[in-house]
C-alpha cells in the first residue's frame, strides 16, 4: 500500500520536473555558422554544359589510354622482331670487322 | 556629398513592425535576416533540443530551420505570425530528424551493431545521457526519465507536450503551431499526461522490483 503511494508520489513529481525549465540558448556565433552554411549552399553547382564536357573528357581520356596501350603492344612486337635479326647481323658484322674466324673451326680441328 | 544608403543595424530593427520586417526579408535584406535569426534562434534551438535531446543535432536542425526560412520567406503568407511559422518549421524538421534516426536504427547495419552491443536503439542511448541545460539541478534526474517517456508518445501528443512544457507556449499558441483548435490541443495534452502517468507508473514499478 505504502509502495503504491510512493510510486504515485514519484510519478507526480516526475510529471512536474519540467515545470520550471529555462530556455536553452545558442552561443553568439550561431549566425556566423548559419551564414557560412548558406554561402556554402549557394555556391553554384556545375552547369549542365560543364558536366557534359566532363563526361566527354573522361570518354576521350579512356579512348586515348586504349590507343596508347594498343600502340605500345604493336611497337613492342615489332621491336623484338627487329632486335632478334639485328643481333644475328651484329655477330656477322663483328666477325667481318675483326676478321675473326668461325669459332667452330677450333672445335672441328680438335676432333 | 553623397547620400549613403546604409543598412539599418540590428538594434534599429527592434521597433520595426513584423510586416515591415517581412517586406525587408522578402527583398533579401541581410540585416533583417540577421535580426530575425538573432531574435528567434533560442526559441528554435530550444524547441529542437526538446524533441531531439542532443545538442549537436539540435544545432544542426536549428540551422536547417533558418535555411528553410531564408529560402521560403518569399512564399510566407501572413495568415500566421512569423514566429508561429518558424515554430512549425522547427517542429517539422525535428520530427523528420527523429524519423530519419528511426529509419537508420531499423537498417541492417545499425541494427546489427546495436544488437551486437545489446542495445535496443541508439536514440534511447543518446537520450539517457542528455541533460537539458535549462533544468534545475534537483530536477535533472527526473526530467531525464520524463524525456525518455515523452519519446514513447505519439507524434502529436509529443509535439503538444514538448511545445507546452519545454517551450512554455500557451494552449492557443500550441494550437496555432499545430493548426488545431484549442479544445483539440487540450484533449491531446490530457491524453499525453494520462499516457505519461501510466508509463511512469510502470517505470517506477519496474525499478522498485529491480
Amino acid at each position: 500500500m505504502g509502495s503504491k503511494k510512493h510510486i504515485e508520489h514519484e510519478v507526480e513529481k516526475t510529471l512536474h520536473a519540467l515545470d520550471r525549465i529555462e530556455r536553452a540558448q545558442t552561443d553568439d556565433f550561431f549566425y556566423s555558422r548559419l551564414q557560412a552554411k548558406i554561402e556554402q549552399q549557394n555556391e553554384p553547382a556545375l552547369p549542365q554544359q560543364s558536366r557534359e564536357f566532363g563526361f566527354a573528357f573522361s570518354v576521350a581520356a579512356v579512348v586515348l589510354i586504349l590507343i596508347l596501350n594498343v600502340a605500345s603492344i604493336y611497337i613492342h612486337g615489332n621491336y623484338t622482331a627487329t632486335e632478334e635479326s639485328s643481333v644475328v647481323n651484329y655477330e656477322e658484322q663483328l666477325m667481318a670487322d675483326y676478321q675473326l674466324f668461325d669459332l667452330s673451326y677450333y672445335t672441328q680441328t680438335e676432333e | 556629398m553623397s547620400v549613403s544608403t546604409q543598412i539599418p543595424s540590428f538594434q534599429n530593427f527592434k521597433k520595426i513592425k513584423e510586416s515591415e520586417l517581412l517586406i525587408r526579408l522578402q527583398q533579401g535584406d541581410e540585416a533583417a535576416f540577421k535580426h530575425l535569426v538573432n531574435t528567434h534562434k533560442d526559441q528554435v534551438y530550444n524547441t529542437c533540443l526538446g524533441f531531439l535531446r542532443n545538442h549537436h543535432d539540435a544545432e544542426d536542425i536549428a540551422q536547417e530551420v533558418f535555411m528553410k526560412v531564408y529560402d521560403s520567406i518569399g512564399d510566407f503568407r501572413e495568415d500566421a505570425a512569423l514566429s508561429t511559422w518558424i515554430y512549425r518549421i522547427a517542429v517539422t524538421k525535428s520530427l523528420e530528424q527523429i524519423r530519419y534516426r528511426k529509419r537508420q536504427k531499423r537498417s541492417g547495419f545499425f541494427k546489427a551493431i546495436s544488437s551486437f552491443f545489446g542495445n535496443e536503439g541508439a536514440e534511447e542511448v543518446d537520450g539517457s545521457n542528455f541533460m537539458h541545460p535549462g533544468l534545475e539541478l534537483e530536477n535533472k534526474e527526473r526530467a531525464g526519465i520524463l524525456f525518455g517517456e515523452i519519446e514513447k508518445l505519439t507524434e502529436k501528443q509529443r509535439t503538444a507536450f514538448t511545445l507546452q512544457k519545454v517551450e512554455g507556449l500557451s494552449y492557443q499558441e500550441v494550437a496555432d503551431v499545430m493548426k488545431m483548435s484549442v479544445p483539440a490541443v487540450e484533449s491531446l495534452l490530457y491524453r499525453a499526461r494520462e499516457n505519461l502517468k501510466k508509463q511512469l507508473h510502470d517505470y517506477y514499478q519496474q525499478n522498485e522490483m529491480d
